[in-house]
């Protein structure tokens, strides 16, 4: 609070208040009176005027504006009746004195008035500075806050405020938005992880199936130097080798698909690209089944992830050929039925047990389990049953939506 | 250029065991390489017909070797991954490769691909064929005229353009963003649905099964390739 040498005549709010300040205030000018009286000859009236102004500029700067009025009245009073001529009597006939007194009051009054303001302002001062440090101290507490309840108990210590009620919601949204960021790390690092295992798992366990797939087909190839015998044998274990491969690149697939974080990748397709795909990959594996397509050449675009929706097709066609004789023929309809497709592949087998439809360790329920997963993700459903005639089908829907125009302003007339 | 030499870069012994008796079989000069490095050196040094490339190698990212090849050399490249995500394909075929299959893979079909990766080489140094045959088509660029059962068949100019770009590489693989740059221009690079639709209508006026393409065909998720 500044230098010590003038600490006297810095305003005062700690000063004692109530019925002290005004005994104080009298006390002090009594006693102004009692020490200038035996030399007021000498000193002259006007030298007395000043130290009791001076005595009720104190009163003011330290008692307050009240007692500094009745310590300007006493020292008027007392002034009129020990000092000035006619002593010990309250009239005076002088006009050089009376000036002098009413001056002196309203000095007294006006100096008064203006330490009260003063110090009232430097009291509203130094409590906005207590109130701006406590914030200042809260917001530091707040920024080490790292859990809701610890923000609870800054919040208690505190007192309310506007400023105070906003420095809590801050803190309180950052220590929600550090939460959600952590949640989403958390995700993202075990997604990761998740992803290389899965794709560490598929290079570790493909590259060997890869040798044997390989080797044994190679060795069949030059067949010649094998008896017959052997040859079948080496047959056996190539296939045996290309179907372990299979339902490895399934599991996989499965397992991928189960992580419930599958990112699709949905463009506008024609399910005519992912059919041919589809029969493609099958290969000779549809050899014995004549394939009837039933899809109208002006079919419109779908919005699907083309690799899943192959898979989906591929599967529902390699389900068919496993569960009919050969030479039934295997259909695969796709139809627009109001605001959506309807797509399927039906059997004229005995057809596959319609329960068999759950994730069952076998090599049809790993094909179908696939189905449904990658249908779920499109929103999607796979419904299977038996046709009336025999025989059963695999149908899906997939809405048929708006999808995006072509410009073909360009592209008018024929060339050839 | 080393005639029938095939350089085969890939870490595991014995698929590089396989592929050496069966390309051996067909007569090529087989080249092994185990690592990105090893296998940048054979091929600077040996200049080889074919290269088939692993991608998931020890020392390297087999994208990185198709990058530093494809500065000095042009040569036919087959990519082999262990990886089944499309985007791996896109981006050995985006970098430079030729053609791609995932691990594990069938012999004959390997070698039927290295077969047609050759032929289109060949052809290309040897003679350029106006007229390409395929099934009943035939397509004669030189006057632009395309006939199918010896009747004239009517392409827009997209639709030609579509084509011929196409038959230019037979057996290889475009990814749909080459397609769609070379034929709308880059700024429709991802308008995959131009593409499926004019790819509709070839097949339509020029497959004898629309739904069951022989020669214009999808690799799902990656792009199409014209088989001769």
């Amino acid at each position: 609070m500044g230098s010590g040498e003038w600490q006297f005549l810095r305003l005062q709010p700690g000063s004692p208040g109530g019925a002290k300040a005004y005994i104080l205030a009298c006390l002090a000018t009594v006693l102004v009176g009692g020490l200038t009286f035996p030399f007021h000859e000498e000193m002259g009236n006007a030298n007395v005027i000043m130290l009791f102004l001076l005595e009720v500029f104190l009163c003011a700067l330290w008692l307050g504006q009240k007692p500094s009025l009745l310590a300007a009245l006493l020292a008027v009073f007392l002034l009129d009746f020990f000092f000035v001529p006619p002593q010990y009597a309250l009239l005076t006939n002088s006009l050089k004195y009376v000036v002098m007194l009413v001056v002196m009051l309203l000095i007294a009054l006006l100096t008064g008035q203006l330490a009260a303001r003063l110090l009232a302002q430097n009291r509203e001062l130094q409590a906005s500075e207590e109130r701006t440090r406590s914030l200042y101290r809260m917001a530091r507490e707040l920024a080490g806050a790292a859990r809701p309840e610890q923000v609870d108990a800054i919040a208690a210590h505190y007192p309310t405020g506007a400023a105070a009620g906003s420095l809590l919601e801050i803190a309180r949204q950052r220590l929600h938005f550090a939460e959600l960021a952590q949640a989403s790390h958390v995700q993202v690092e075990s997604e990761r992880l998740r992803n290389s295992i899965l794709s560490s798992l598929s290079h570790d366990l493909r590259t060997p199936l890869t040798a044997l797939v390989g080797l044994t087909e190679t060795l069949h190839l030059q067949g010649e130097v094998l008896s017959p015998a052997q040859q079948d044998m080496v047959e056996a274990v190539h296939e045996q080798s290309v179907r372990l491969a299979d339902m490895v690149t399934k599991l996989l697939e499965l397992a991928r698909l189960s992580s419930g974080k599958l990112q699709l990748h949905k463009e506008w397709q024609a399910l005519a690209d992912v059919t041919g795909a589809a029969l493609d990959l099958l290969g000779t594996a549809l050899a014995e089944h004549p394939l009837k397509l039933h899809i109208p050449a002006d079919f419109p675009l779908l919005e699907f992830d083309a690799v899943l929706m192959e898979r989906v097709i591929g599967n529902l066609l390699e389900n068919a050929v496993r569960h009919t004789p050969a030479g039934t023929p295997i259909h695969l309809t796709a139809q627009v039925t109001g605001q959506q497709v309807e797509i399927c592949v039906c059997d004229e087998g005995s057809g596959f047990a319609v329960t068999d439809t759950d994730m069952k360790p076998n090599h049809a329920g790993l094909g179908l389990a696939i189905c449904k997963a990658i249908l779920q993700v499109h929103g999607s459903s796979l419904r299977l049953e038996k046709r009336s005639g025999g025989g059963t089908c695999a149908c899906f829907t997939l809405p048929l939506g708006c999808p995006p125009v072509m410009d073909e302003e360009l592209d008018e007339g024929f060339i050839t | 250029m080393n005639g029938n030499a095939v350089l085969v870069v890939e870490d595991e012994l014995r698929i590089r065991q396989f592929l050496r008796t069966a390309l051996e079989a067909e007569s090529y000069k087989v080249l092994e390489a185990s690592t990105v490095a090893s296998g940048l050196g054979l091929a600077g040094e040996y200049k080889p017909a074919l290269v088939i490339l692993d991608l998931g190698l020890p020392d390297a990212d087999g994208l990185e070797f198709i990058q530093i090849l494809r500065h000095w050399s042009d040569v036919p490249l087959l990519v082999l991954s262990a990886r089944h995500l499309e985007t791996d394909k896109v981006a050995a075929l985006d970098a430079g490769a030729d053609d791609y299959l995932a691990k594990p893979f069938g012999v004959v079909e390997l070698l039927a691909r290295l077969r047609a990766l050759r032929r289109r080489r060949e052809k290309r140094v040897t003679d350029d064929h106006a007229v390409i045959r395929f099934a009943d088509v035939v397509v004669d660029r030189a006057n632009r005229s395309i006939t199918r059962h010896g009747e004239l068949i009517h392409l827009t100019p997209r639709e030609y353009h579509l084509l011929t770009v196409l038959l230019a590489q037979p057996g290889k693989v475009l990814t749909q963003r080459q397609l769609l740059r070379e034929v709308w221009g880059a700024g429709h690079s991802e308008d995959g649905h131009y593409l499926r639709i004019y790819i509709g209508r070839l097949r339509q006026k020029l497959e004898t099964e629309p739904a069951h393409p022989r020669h214009l065909l999808t690799e799902t998720g990656v792009g199409y390739r014209f088989m001769l």
